[in-house]
């Protein structure tokens, strides 16, 4: 099994109609900066997730252009106000190597 | 001199004796870490790490169960794990009774060796080199986690006298290598372990050293790792050689550990500094 590029999003806070709540945005991806090298010496190829895109309900909220900084595994939070009806957030990402993925979370209202 | 340098000279010279007597506060004893024998890894966390240990949206942790769950039921090249043997809650039991003898009863399997024995078997990749294999690591942070909570009860094998004399043999040369001065600082486990627990060693808080949290998730490795990690990662730490991974040295000191840290709960796969 090739390695998995794994997602998760998840939310903290009361999840209520017009709340600030913040979402946090996990992946297991490498990060490779480019600058380290194996033990034989040889420079290991920057392997890195070059944007990402957060969207409500389709709506494009965030955009992140990581670099070398950030480190495996990339993490991202960020807050958003719950809409009315609730809806979806999807965090999605693309790395220099042309490898994207994309993860989804419904915000259920509480009761 | 100039006559007005005189009386400067005097007013500094006085000002302390003019400055109202302060009582200099006694020196605050160092964080209050605390100092018992069987208090796991966890109890020595800063609060920032230890929030994090218990928040699964933003544990890095998650992500190698979520793998390990995938892998659980993998069936790609050969049988998956499920096949056999099922729910991983059938496992549950087992966790906490590795490392074990092995059938032949010449060497001790920690679990990891038992995940990678079977893997071997149904005809998946085999560890390479001096690194972890990832899924593998996933495999056991998904085992540990599933017997969150269970006391630790590695015993000896019961059914033959020759099996429990050569598990007995593994547990004294880990006994012993844990009293064993080694590496350019001279130093044993017990120097640390045993005698300073609580205390300062550079930035970390020194433990009672007890392998209850693992596989763990250490800040300075950005990644997963087995006890055998961790212990390699001694060995150099005291500046001795380091043994190979998979050196029975290794499995006799997890052996001596796991029995130390007897009935004390599993706390399941943990962030450490």
């Amino acid at each position: 099994m090739a390695t998995p590029v794994l997602s998760r999003l998840s939310f903290s806070g009361e999840l209520r109609a017009g709340r600030t709540v913040e979402a946090r945005w996990i992946c297991n991806h490498p990060m490779e900066t480019g600058f380290r090298v194996d033990d034989s010496g040889q420079r290991i190829a920057r392997h890195i997730i070059t944007q990402v895109q957060c969207r409500l309900n389709g709506q494009v909220i965030l955009q992140a252009t990581p670099g070398t900084g950030w480190s495996s595994p990339a993490y991202l939070a960020f807050s958003l106000v719950v809409p009315e009806q609730g809806g979806t957030v999807a965090v999605s990402w693309l790395d220099d190597q042309g490898a994207q993925g994309q993860v989804e979370q419904r915000l259920v209202l509480l009761p | 001199m100039k006559p007005w340098g005189f009386w400067v000279v005097l007013f500094a010279l006085a000002l302390p004796l003019l400055a109202p007597a302060q009582e200099i506060p006694p020196a605050q004893p160092p964080a209050p870490w605390p100092t018992t024998a069987n208090l796991s890894g966890l109890a020595f966390l800063p609060p920032g790490l230890k929030a994090l240990n218990n928040d699964p949206g933003s544990n890095p942790i998650s992500l190698w169960l979520d793998r390990g769950a995938l892998a659980w039921s993998d069936a790609a090249s050969g049988p998956s794990c499920a096949s056999c043997h099922g729910q991983v809650e059938t496992l549950r039991q087992a966790v906490v009774t590795y490392p074990r003898l092995a059938a032949d009863s010449k060497r001790l399997l920690n679990l990891e060796d038992q995940i990678q024995a079977c893997r071997t078997r149904s005809g998946k990749a085999a560890q390479t080199g001096s690194v972890e294999n990832e899924e593998v690591l996933s495999l056991s942070a998904l085992l540990h986690q599933t017997a969150k909570g269970l006391a630790w009860n590695v015993k000896a094998p019961t059914a033959k006298a020759t099996e429990k004399n050569a598990w007995q043999a593994h547990l004294n040369q880990g006994a012993s290598l844990f009293a064993q001065r080694v590496g350019r600082m001279n130093l044993s486990c017990q120097n640390c372990h045993d005698q300073n627990i609580g205390r300062q060693l550079r930035a970390d808080v020194i433990s009672p050293g007890h392998p209850t949290g693992f596989p763990v998730y250490r800040m300075s490795w950005q990644g997963l790792g087995s006890v055998e990690r961790r212990l390699r990662a001694c060995f150099s730490g005291v500046q001795a050689q380091m043994p190979a991974p998979g050196d029975p040295v290794l499995r006799d000191l997890e052996l001596y550990l796991k029995v130390r840290a007897s009935g004390m709960p599993l706390d399941g796969p943990s962030i450490r500094r």
